[in-house]
């Protein structure tokens, strides 16, 4: 539904990152966009959420899309759109060109992991479900993964409202 | 990590994320490999975030711990900790602190 608002919506403000595909690299994925979410003054709920969502991703495009090699590059992507009724929208693209996924949907069911060990919840995908208003997954062997997250943001006259 | 006679005490980091925890998980095998407890706490007092890395961990210990008949409690969860917890049903399988002591208020 997001993804079709959005198109009429007004945008921002927009980051492009690109970075290593290091573990270390989450921490500034996941603080980055909540750096860009910053003058909206967000609650911590909200900030928490994203950071989750936007960690779980990056993880995944280290882990599984370039599986574990640390010389690629992940790509996260924000823009922000004033909503026209009231409030913003943020989507968040995380982009890896990896070794992508034959099954999808199969790759997105709860406790679903390929990696072995067992030290993999499978709960990535659950996780940006569970903290975004909406998950887009494009992907295909050998053709990369890009993950699109929409999360809707209440405005400032909202939050007043709240307290 | 600190170890006694019955129990294995996990202090875990700031950040518990996959790069933060991914070794964690390996070193509190070997310890319980090494020499069984009745106890392994899992104690978050000291974190700000977290994502289904710390479901991994802890589950993967559940795992590892099932084999010797130990029991798994987690500590000091914020109630952002304890949705995650909560959203991924990891306490059907391990206990929580917080909730041993409210039982015994009652």
């Amino acid at each position: 539904m997001w993804e079709t608002v959005e198109k009429e919506e007004k945008l921002i403000n927009e980051m492009r990152l690109c970075f290593l595909s290091r573990g270390e690299n989450e921490s500034l994925a996941r603080l980055s966009v909540a750096g860009f979410l910053a003058p909206l003054d967000p609650t911590m709920d909200v900030l928490d959420d994203m950071k989750t969502a936007v960690s779980e991703a990056v993880t995944n495009a280290i882990i599984h899309g370039y599986e574990g090699n640390a010389d690629e590059m992940v790509y996260v992507s924000a823009f922000l759109y004033r909503l026209e009724e009231e409030g913003f929208l943020l989507r968040v693209d995380v982009e890896d060109t990896g070794v992508g996924m034959e099954d999808v949907k199969k790759a997105m069911e709860p406790l679903y992991t390929t990696a072995p060990g067992g030290e993999r919840a499978g709960m990535g995908f659950a996780f940006m479900e569970a903290f975004t208003d909406s998950l887009k997954v494009e992907s295909g062997p050998g053709k990369g993964t890009c993950v699109s997250m929409w999360k809707r943001l209440p405005g400032p006259e909202a939050c007043e409202h709240e307290q | 990590m600190e170890k006694q006679e019955n129990y294995l005490w996990i202090s875990l980091p700031k950040e518990v994320d996959h790069y933060h925890v991914e070794k964690l998980g390996r070193q509190v095998d070997g310890e319980l490999l090494q020499k069984p407890v009745e106890c392994l706490v899992f104690d978050f007092k000291e974190t700000e975030f977290m994502d289904s890395s710390g479901v991994g961990l802890v589950m993967g210990r559940f795992r590892t711990i099932r084999t010797f008949g130990g029991r798994i409690y987690l500590t000091n969860e914020s109630p952002r900790i304890r949705r995650l917890f909560q959203v991924s049903g990891v306490y059907e399988y391990v206990g929580s602190l917080a909730d041993t002591e409210n039982e015994e208020d009652r």
